[in-house]
């Protein structure tokens, strides 16, 4: 706990004692998930322009549908 | 972008459309980005943050402005998305539960070897029932040795606040470990 502002008291030694239990423990994911990381940000890229394009289409038929529904009611 | 930060080439190629580089970027840092978000979910949604943290990255990559290092950066979304994922769920019991080893495990392992992992198991449990504000600033200094300042980008508050949230943290840690029936031999 170097650099820290206050002077550490017996008890944060002791607790920092016990930190080391998990700072020497630097195991990551079981398995590394950079592959299937990987493969989702690809589709998920390649998507995103369809999917957006798409939701806009839905959006305006939305908004058609809107207008007709009024103008329906207004007759 | 900071001249001397090792993955600044890394993060120009995969802006460049290079997933190759990304690889890269994941395989780095994904052992750190999984010890901060294990510790701040627990180890069942560690995977899942870890990987969204990634992808989220990945999409928002442009924005990074480099004025940081790339770590930092990262670690800034591990841990707002640990922090939605906490929000999104029931709170966990943090009493003196049982804490379970696998029974496969514990057949290889000498008494000494499992009675360590016993301590760090509950020590874990004890750490995620810290305030989540306490957790995450524990995690990030007294863990992963972050300097302040680092701490003050990822967790986006002023330096004052971080100090002093880590002496609130060990303190809230410091109680939480007395109140156990295991002893941390914690001198009052």
């Amino acid at each position: 706990m170097s650099g820290d502002p206050a002077e550490p008291t017996a008890a944060d030694l002791r607790l920092d004692e016990h930190l080391e239990l998990l700072r020497s423990d630097q195991t990551g994911p079981r398995r590394s998930l950079a592959a299937r990381t990987v493969r989702t940000a690809r589709w998920q890229r390649a998507a995103r322009a369809p999917l957006r394009v798409a939701g806009m289409i839905a959006a305006a038929l939305l908004d058609g549908l809107g207008l007709v529904v009024q103008r329906g009611r207004r007759k | 972008m900071i001249a001397n930060d090792p993955d600044r080439e890394l993060v120009r190629r995969t802006l460049a459309g290079d997933s190759g580089a990304f690889g890269e970027l994941v395989e780095r840092h994904e052992a750190v980005a999984h010890r901060v978000a294990r510790r701040i979910v627990g180890p069942d949604e560690a995977d899942d943050v870890t990987q969204d943290s990634f992808l989220r990255a990945f999409h928002r990559l442009e924005r990074f402005r480099g004025d940081s290092p790339f770590r930092a950066w990262l670690l800034q979304i591990v841990h707002n998305t640990a922090l939605n994922a906490l929000q999104r769920r029931r709170p966990e019991p943090v009493g003196d539960s049982p804490v379970t080893i696998e029974e496969p495990a514990r057949e290889r392992q000498p008494a000494r070897e499992l009675e360590e992992r016993e301590r760090r198991e509950r020590l874990e449990l004890k750490l995620r029932g810290l305030r989540t504000e306490h957790r995450a600033v524990l995690v990030l200094r007294d863990l992963e040795g972050l300097a302040y300042e680092e701490i003050a980008a990822v967790t986006e508050m002023p330096l004052g606040s971080v100090k002093g949230r880590l002496h609130r943290a060990r303190g809230e840690l410091i109680e939480l470990l007395r109140t156990n029936s295991y002893d941390w031999e914690l001198p009052e």
